[in-house]
């Protein structure tokens, strides 16, 4: 799978990120940016000049969690300009923590499947449709 | 994978701290009622270690091999026989409910798992520990 950018992925789960990492690979995309909390992803974000595909992020981490991290991004007009897809990735998918997410404008919220083969169909559906979509960041 | 294990103890107070990389985490262990000390001991930490090395290893090779793990438990014991003498004979034991897989498959991912966690392998090869003055 040939991606315009890369995929920035925001998990603190060592074993977790291990998993998507090869699933990632698996799919073909071997450039992730993997960050274990927000505020770093958070700074690479304000300074890259790269233009990430997506953001898959992890709903509880620690220092500033997946929801706080959207947030931020929401009120910063540089990176809100940037539109770059932000999905995000959990083990659980609590209610509240669902209707905040989708109140904070998010594109996607997927829970973590145990299987990578599971976890795999799900990337690819993520990937394959933002793929196809036209958005601010995609358009060269 | 850096990590790293802090304990700060003094009387009523027993202040841990565990990282891995720039992830942070605490843990609330009381201190012993009689004042000074860590009421969970380093052996039984040590053990646990083990079990908890071996749990998420678990989770993550069954994920890798496509298999849905429902749970595990792992049990591990050893003697610690006299003061100043390290452990010998340490054991554990696993249950891991996978009904989806067959016993045969549960008990490969078992046998795989034991032959790559990590914490197992650094007890089974030994490793230098090094006092940092």
């Amino acid at each position: 799978m040939n991606l315009p950018g890369p995929v920035v992925l925001i998990d603190d789960d060592k074993d977790d990120q291990a998993i998507l990492v090869e699933v990632l690979q698996q799919l073909g995309i071997g450039e992730v940016r993997l960050f274990d909390n927000c505020p770093d992803a958070l700074e690479f974000l304000k300074k890259t000049s790269e233009k990430p595909f997506v953001i898959l992020c992890d709903i509880n981490l620690p220092r500033m969690n997946g929801l706080e991290f959207r947030r931020e991004i929401n009120e910063s007009e540089y990176l809100r300009q940037k539109s770059i897809p932000f999905v995000f990735l959990s083990t659980s998918a609590i209610p509240e923590q669902v209707n905040e997410a989708y109140m904070l404008t998010v594109q996607g919220f997927f829970t973590k499947q145990f299987s990578m083969q599971s976890m795999r169909a799900t990337l690819n559906c993520i990937m394959e449709y933002w793929l196809h979509c036209v958005h601010p960041n995609a358009v060269k | 994978m850096i990590i790293s294990a802090t304990i700060h103890n003094r009387r009523d107070a027993n202040a841990i701290v565990v990282q891995t990389d720039s992830n942070r985490k605490t843990i609330n262990i009381p201190g012993k009622a009689e004042g000074l000390g860590s009421s969970i001991n380093g052996g039984e930490l040590l053990l646990l270690a083990l079990a908890t090395c071996f749990c998420n290893d678990l989770y993550r090779e069954g994920a890798r091999k496509n298999m849905t793990i429902q749970s595990v438990d792992v049990t591990v014991s050893g003697t610690f026989a006299r003061e100043h003498e390290p452990a010998t004979d340490i054991r554990y034991q696993v249950n891991v409910q996978a009904p989806a897989h067959s016993p045969q498959e549960i008990n490969d991912l078992i046998q795989f798992v034991d032959a790559i966690a990590e914490v197992h392998n650094t007890l089974r090869k030994g490793a230098h520990v090094t006092l940092q003055m």
